[in-house]
């Protein structure tokens, strides 16, 4: 069943000109003149229950805009948009009491306060009866470890204690959607780890559904197993992150180790990605001659300590994607 | 002491940034002078007083309300500013004196004033309500006197303000009571001569008097030059006893952020 | 938007005080003073012309009370909230308000809700109270609930406009300016209203409508002439705040739809 349903939706924003000067401001109060630009541009796609998607782009892809939209807060210039049967910004409070939204930057805590407020005050706005929250709050702070610092006040939190709590209470009225708006920007390795095992445990046996937008590819590894891509306002890729991987990435990457640096190697058909002296790491495209084939003649000619070979990690791929569309993209902007 | 001017033309040049809010500044003077002089007209009427004329107490009000925009009274602010977020100790690192740096910046402010909004409000007021001359030439100079020991006071003023909010940590309460205090004894709205004695008595001993009663009464030619050299000799005496205090507070002050580490 | 949230909301933000109990207190005390200081001058003043237009000392320092008392009642409904507008749709939390299953207007007042302004009440309803008692009226008790009435409007009346300038933000951006505008004209209403020319007195009656605020309530109140409103207007000067407030928010809410189609 779907739970969200994106249709034909374009999102244009006008950039108003300002005239220079006194008579410039007095003149712009009169008449404006602007510039339009779609910062999402016919967009379909469809979420249903109980997915974890991943929403990804470069910056200026209009993915926060997406998820403005998705979220009622702003409206659409083209297009339909229903979230759980209804058009978000139109039925705004009602949407927002089956959605949870943490915005990665934007904290919606008490700052001097100690964290149990923010939770209390919550409680208040979405109206959630006391045995629920109760429950709720109890799971989310043992899942999430927050017990340690429930009674400090969020000044004093690190910004990975923090973003716990944040998506602790997004999760405190029982949303059916999560919105997560770059979770995981600016948090060290072992905070990254435990917001995804958390929100990956939240998917899969509370099924709430997950769309997140994210820098990170890990992210979306961990937690996503489809992803949307997104470049200039279009849908550019959806599906799984392992076709994606099937269709770009028939490279590999391989790492050898040689007992002695041999210098410079130029081999027809192969590229040096990284240099470290006697490690060296090439990508090896898979054609005529195989991986295996390619490693045995660099192993006849110099002397190899050890050798691995690697399927492409996702930010390769992704970035490949990106490449592919720039290159794509020329003649069109040529035309335009 | 070219840098301390860098900052100046810097602080000047910020300003104009805002020139869209030049013309709502100069309303703005405008309001505020005309409530004054509609005040004095409705008070003393066209007659005048026994002592005191309509015109006298317009021009009065316009050198007031101009002098206002001229104070270094953001001090405080800029200091609590780089308290609060912690770049004092980046400030405090680079080869100069901070509290230079601050008064000149703060002249910068006040020459950006003087230019677009202190000369066209003077002379739309002018224009629109009269002003008197200065009462001779000697007065004219001694006003000119003044005003520089009004900018330089209400710096020392600000500047004592915000060494003292290192300690209280209050920027705000300190602030605005020190406002509270230039309301009542700088007799910016109600000269000094209409204060009832004992009122005038104090006021006349205070410092705040030369933010706003002494330029305008000086202008006006209210003292005569026995006076005139008294109140010009009290006003050096305060500028001296603050620098004094200032510069005892700021080591005490440096110190206790070296110690307290911010 | 219930009033158990509101009072949630308001026990929160005194707890959020009390984080800093000894700089609230100084703050309050030193807010105390300077108010104190603008009604020694004018007091100053009065004690050596006796009159402006016909008003006596008790008689202006009611009136500059009633100024004072409600622009402090309204602005800790608005002013923090609204000057801080420009702040938070630049930065984007103003986004954080649009998700909750609350009437994003009530919330940001709610949360913006400013105890600071106890100091401004304090002192301004003590010199209130004392001006009623010290002009002897005989009131009756119509007059009373005129009063009180008059000091709900006035409330509604700043509260309105700078519900209204703070809605300026969702178009323009920059809005500090209008604030600053706002406060100059106030300074208008510390006076007798008579004193001015008629563009003045217009302009404050019918432009920037703060004559309502304070003049004509203590004018009706006081038995004194009233040139642009009737006598048998009195009973609906009061209303001036109601509606004032009404089209503040509606200006408001019109706002806050634009940016959600706009976008900011």
């Amino acid at each position: 069943m779907s739970i969200i349903a994106v249709n034909g939706i374009t999102k244009t924003y006008r950039q108003y000109r300002r005239f220079p000067g006194l008579i410039g401001s007095v003149r712009s109060l009169f008449t404006r003149q602007y510039t339009e630009e779609d910062a999402v541009n016919n967009m379909s796609f469809t979420i249903n229950e109980g997915e974890a998607v991943g929403y990804l782009g470069p910056n200026g892809a209009g993915k926060s805009t997406m998820i403005k939209m998705m979220t009622g807060i702003l409206v659409p210039t083209n297009g339909d948009i229903k979230v759980l049967g209804v058009v978000p910004h139109e039925a705004r409070k009602a949407n927002a009491q089956q959605i949870g939204v943490v915005f990665g930057q934007r904290s919606q805590l008490w700052w001097d306060l100690p964290v149990t407020d923010s939770f209390d005050l919550h409680k208040y706005i979405y109206k959630i009866p006391d045995s629920a929250f109760r429950k709720n709050l109890e799971l989310c702070m043992s899942l999430l470890s927050v017990h340690e610092f429930v009674q400090k006040p969020v000044r004093q939190l690190s910004l990975g204690q923090r973003m716990r709590v944040e998506i602790a209470m997004a999760l405190l009225h029982e949303p059916k959607i999560l919105f997560l708006d770059e979770p995981t920007i600016g948090l060290d390795v072992m905070a990254k780890d435990q917001i995804r095992r958390f929100l990956r445990t939240v998917n899969r046996e509370r099924k709430v559904t997950i769309v997140l937008t994210t820098h990170d590819m890990k992210d979306i590894e961990e937690i996503c197993p489809r992803m949307l891509v997104v470049n200039k306002g279009s849908l550019v890729y959806d599906g799984s992150v392992e076709d994606l991987r099937a269709k770009l990435g028939s490279e590999r990457k391989v790492i050898i180790d040689f007992r002695v640096d041999p210098g410079l190697l130029d081999i027809p058909g192969i590229t040096l990605l990284q240099d470290e002296g006697i490690r060296k790491t090439f990508l090896v495209p898979r054609g005529e001659s195989t991986v295996f084939e390619h490693v045995s003649r660099i192993a006849s000619q110099y002397p190899v300590e050890d050798a691995s070979i690697e399927s492409l990690d996702i930010e390769s791929v992704i970035r490949k994607l990106y490449l592919q569309l720039a290159s794509e993209e020329q003649p069109i902007s040529k035309i335009g | 002491m070219s840098t301390y001017f860098m900052f100046t033309l810097k602080a000047f040049v910020n300003q104009l940034a805002f020139r869209s809010e030049v013309w709502l500044r100069l309303l703005g003077n405008y309001f505020a002078i005309l409530i004054q002089v509609e005040i004095w007209r409705a008070v003393i009427g066209n007659g005048g007083s026994a002592s005191t004329t309509v015109e006298q107490m317009i021009t009065y009000s316009i050198l007031n309300t101009l002098l206002f925009a001229l104070l270094l009274n953001r001090v405080s602010s800029k200091v609590d500013g780089s308290l609060k977020s912690g770049s004092i100790a980046s400030e405090l690192i680079k080869p100069l004196s901070y509290p230079l740096y601050l008064l000149f910046d703060g002249l910068g402010q006040s020459l950006y004033q003087f230019i677009f909004t202190v000369i066209p409000s003077l002379i739309l007021a002018w224009i629109l309500f009269g002003m008197l001359p200065p009462a001779s030439t000697i007065h004219f100079i001694a006003f000119l006197g003044a005003l520089l020991m009004a900018l330089i006071l209400s710096f020392l003023l600000g500047y004592l303000v915000s060494l003292l909010a290192f300690w209280f940590l209050s920027h705000f309460a300190l602030s605005w009571t020190l406002g509270g205090l230039i309301t009542i004894f700088s007799g910016s709205f109600l000269p000094l001569w209409f204060y009832s004695p004992s009122w005038a008595a104090v006021a006349k001993l205070l410092p705040f008097q030369y933010l706003g009663y002494v330029p305008a009464a000086i202008y006006l030619g209210n003292q005569n030059e026995a006076e005139l050299w008294r109140t010009i000799a009290l006003g050096l005496i305060w500028i001296i006893l603050l620098l004094v205090v200032a510069h005892w507070l700021w080591g005490k002050a440096v110190r206790r952020l070296i110690v307290q580490g911010g | 938007m219930t009033l158990l949230l509101f009072s949630k909301l308001v026990r929160l933000l005194l707890k959020e005080k009390m984080e800093y109990r000894a700089d609230f207190v100084l703050s309050a005390f030193a807010q105390i003073i300077s108010y104190a200081g603008d009604y020694i001058v004018i007091w100053l003043f009065m004690k050596q012309f006796n009159s402006i237009a016909g008003w006596n000392w008790p008689e202006i320092a009611l009136l500059y009370s009633i100024g004072l008392f409600t622009y402090a009642l309204g602005a800790s409904f608005s002013f923090v909230q609204m000057s801080g507008l420009e702040g938070q749709v630049r930065e984007g939390t103003f986004d954080t308000l649009l998700i909750k299953p609350v009437n994003p207007y009530l919330y940001l007042i709610s949360r913006g809700f400013n105890l600071a302004y106890v100091a401004h009440i304090s002192i301004s309803g003590t010199v209130l109270i004392w001006a009623i008692a010290q002009l002897n009226l005989q009131w009756s008790w119509t007059d009373y609930v005129y009063l009180l009435l008059a000091l709900i409007s006035g409330a509604m009346i700043h509260a309105g406009l700078l519900t209204a300038i703070g809605a300026t933000t969702f178009v323009w951006v920059r809005t500090g300016y209008l604030f600053s505008l706002f406060f100059q004209l106030k300074e208008f209403i510390s006076y007798p209203l008579p004193i001015f020319g008629t563009v003045v007195q217009l302009l404050l009656t019918v432009g920037v409508p703060l004559a309502f605020v304070n003049f004509y309530p203590a004018a009706f109140l006081l038995s004194y002439e009233t040139s642009l409103i009737p006598h048998w207007a009195k009973w609906l000067v009061p209303l001036a705040g109601p509606l004032i407030y009404g089209l503040g928010y509606r200006f408001w809410m019109y706002g806050a739809n634009k940016y959600q189609g706009a976008g900011g």
